[in-house]
């Protein structure tokens, strides 16, 4: 038992881990870096505002990438064209509550945490606040992102500044 | 029907001058000089309050307004809220399946009676003081009926309706306009591209669960140019052409015979044959192999019912259409059902819905959605950067006294009929609309000055 609750708080801090890693990795738009963490069929998903919770393909999502969308998407960011995007937003993501289950299969687990995301741009301050929901595999040494999924709390994306400028 | 053919190009693109109708001053924000093939917008259109407050009585308290679609509300008692030209509505279906649009306030003090955002409910119960309502809007309940006196008609206390209610193919309208048009006469030739969209599929056509619900700090008006502007595609999105290109594998077809159109009472279209595919029904590589057969099965479908041209429109030709004021169909590599709602001069809501055949498999509606969210909405490859060249727009206005004029005139010397779609001849059909529209407002606004 005491062995199985420090695996289990050891898992749960190797996760928080990787969580603030990623986190980092997206403030300072590692983008590239951030993208090495997917699996080669990993999907990016974020439910319109209106149906937290959808199914993907029950109902129209604000974004539902498999990892060639992805892939473009991160394109994308990187270029300069991209201009909803560029210049960056400076971004500030906050992660807790952080839940770790075991997942279908015994090599993965089934995370939750909650997230804010402060977005500045041109004035403005924009915040995002939600849930996320991965299931990462877990190699030992490290975790690859097999899904990773982000349900907004905003009612709109008016409180978000509108449009999804980053990486939620 | 003649959907090729040039219709009547409203007025001949021909305008009068400054001065377009009415006896008041907001119509000086238009300054249009066919001789000399100009079109030009004041700013003050899209920083004053004035103008803003002139829309709502002109405009929006005018014309008829797009409340939803039949498809959200498939059974009796399904009902929705929604705020259409500023006033709570509930769009439901009666009991004996008719739809209905109450306006969502109590005729007893005002709180509203139904403060969901969906669901089906037999009843309207107001949480206050308990009067209940049916679907149908007749009040059926009130505690204590017997203290209110001779006077009191239940009867006259139903729920109000907005002064018009109609439904065009499966879009429901309604006009706070007593004295307004029929709806099909308001409609006029954009019914007709209207049934384009509804005829993608015999089973009719379903707005998907999922609301992009999204704002823009910037003019409504913006989104309504931005909406149909062939103008921008390829310089704004070169990095959604540039993922096109990249998952396609092929360099982009050149883009056929696009054309720009104004159908009239503001409403106008651009028509396109763009390089991305459609689920309705136009395959491309990037869907996969597996959906050429039942994509190019509905095509076959659709030749079968409607002929080989009409199909080919259908199915083949990219639509932008504003149904005026503020209804935006876009019909390209998704459906898009699009409506703007002003909130302030610099800010404006905007809602989008994904729309599909209702007889669509789970893996075809699940392309379809996913192709839809490539470009579309505010986490798109596409949109995005719209908004944000909406709000830069907005920022630049800061300077409008200094810079006052924006520029609409692009084809303006084409004959008619040869427009196409990066012409600007659909939005100077939005524009002299609007300015007819607020030509009869009253109130005046300083004449500004044309430099």
């Amino acid at each position: 038992m005491t062995t199985n609750a420090a695996e289990q708080y050891e898992l749960v801090a190797r996760v928080e881990r990787f969580l603030y890693q990623e986190a980092a990795l997206l403030d300072r738009a590692g983008y590239e870096e951030w993208l090495a963490l997917f699996e080669a069929d990993a999907t990016y998903s974020l439910p319109s505002t209106d149906v937290p919770g959808a199914e993907v393909g029950t109902s129209l999502f604000l974004i539902n990438d498999d990892y060639q969308r992805l892939s473009g998407r991160v394109t994308r960011m990187l270029s300069r064209d991209a201009h909803a995007d560029y210049p960056h937003p400076r971004t500030r993501r906050l992660i807790t509550n952080v839940r770790v289950e075991p997942a279908d299969d015994p090599a993965r687990v089934a995370v939750s945490a909650n997230f804010v995301i402060f977005s500045l741009r041109v004035g403005r301050v924009s915040q995002f606040v939600g849930e996320y929901r991965f299931v990462l595999t877990d190699h030992g040494d490290r975790f690859t992102i097999r899904s990773r999924r982000a349900d907004l709390d905003l009612e709109t994306l008016d409180f978000g500044g509108g449009k999804i400028n980053l990486i939620v | 029907m003649t959907i090729v053919a040039p219709m009547q190009q409203a007025q001949d693109e021909q305008g009068d001058g400054v001065a377009v109708g009415g006896n008041g001053q907001l119509n000086r924000l238009i300054h249009e000089d066919p001789d000399a093939a100009l079109f030009r917008v004041h700013r003050d259109a899209f920083v004053s309050q004035e103008v803003f407050e002139a829309e709502r009585r002109e405009v929006f308290d005018r014309c008829w307004l797009y409340v939803g679609h039949e498809s959200e509300i498939p059974n009796p008692a399904d009902f929705l809220t929604r705020k259409v030209g500023g006033r709570p509505l509930i769009l439901c279906r009666d009991s004996d399946g008719g739809v209905r649009v109450h306006i969502n306030t109590c005729t007893h003090r005002g709180a509203e009676v139904c403060r969901e955002a969906r669901g089906n409910s037999k009843t309207f119960k107001c949480f206050y003081h308990a009067w209940t309502y049916n679907t149908s809007g007749a009040l059926v309940g009130i505690p204590g009926r017997e203290a209110f006196g001779a006077g009191f008609d239940a009867e006259e206390r139903r729920l109000q309706a907005p002064a018009g209610v109609d439904v065009y193919r499966g879009f429901v309208f309604a006009t706070f306009n007593p004295e307004a048009e029929s709806l099909p006469e308001y409609l006029g030739a954009a019914g007709e591209y209207i049934d384009l969209v509804a005829d993608q599929s015999e089973a009719g056509m379903q707005v998907q669960p999922g609301t992009h619900q999204y704002s823009i700090r910037a003019n409504w008006k913006l989104l309504v140019e931005n909406s149909l502007d062939g103008y921008h595609l390829v310089p704004l999105h070169r990095t959604y052409f540039s993922y096109v290109r990249a998952t396609e594998g092929e360099p982009l077809g050149k883009r056929r015979g696009t054309q720009a159109k104004d159908l009239g009472n503001g409403h106008a279209v651009i028509l396109d044959h763009a390089p991305w595919g459609r689920p309705v029904a136009r395959w491309a590589p990037t869907f996969g192999e597996w959906a050429r057969e039942p994509i190019e099965t509905r095509l076959r479908r659709l030749q079968e019912l409607h002929g080989e041209e009409r199909a080919q429109l259908i199915a083949d030709t990219d639509r932008n259409l504003l149904v005026f004021p503020n209804l935006v169909i876009n019909d390209i590599m998704g459906t898009v059902v699009r409506t703007i709602w002003p909130t302030a001069p610099d800010h404006h809501e905007v809602s989008g819905w994904a729309l599909a055949p209702a007889d669509m498999d789970d893996r075809l509606r699940k392309l379809t959605l996913d192709n839809f969210i490539s470009f579309l909405g505010p986490g798109g490859f596409a949109t995005p950067d719209d908004m944000e060249a909406l709000e830069s727009c907005q920022r630049g206005f800061a300077a409008s006294r200094e810079v006052p004029w924006s520029d609409v005139s692009r084809g303006m010397e084409k004959p008619l009929g040869e427009a196409v779609s990066s012409d600007e001849v659909q939005m100077r059909a939005f524009w002299r609309r609007w300015n007819e529209l607020l030509g009869r407002s009253g109130s005046s606004v300083a004449e500004p000055v044309i430099r």
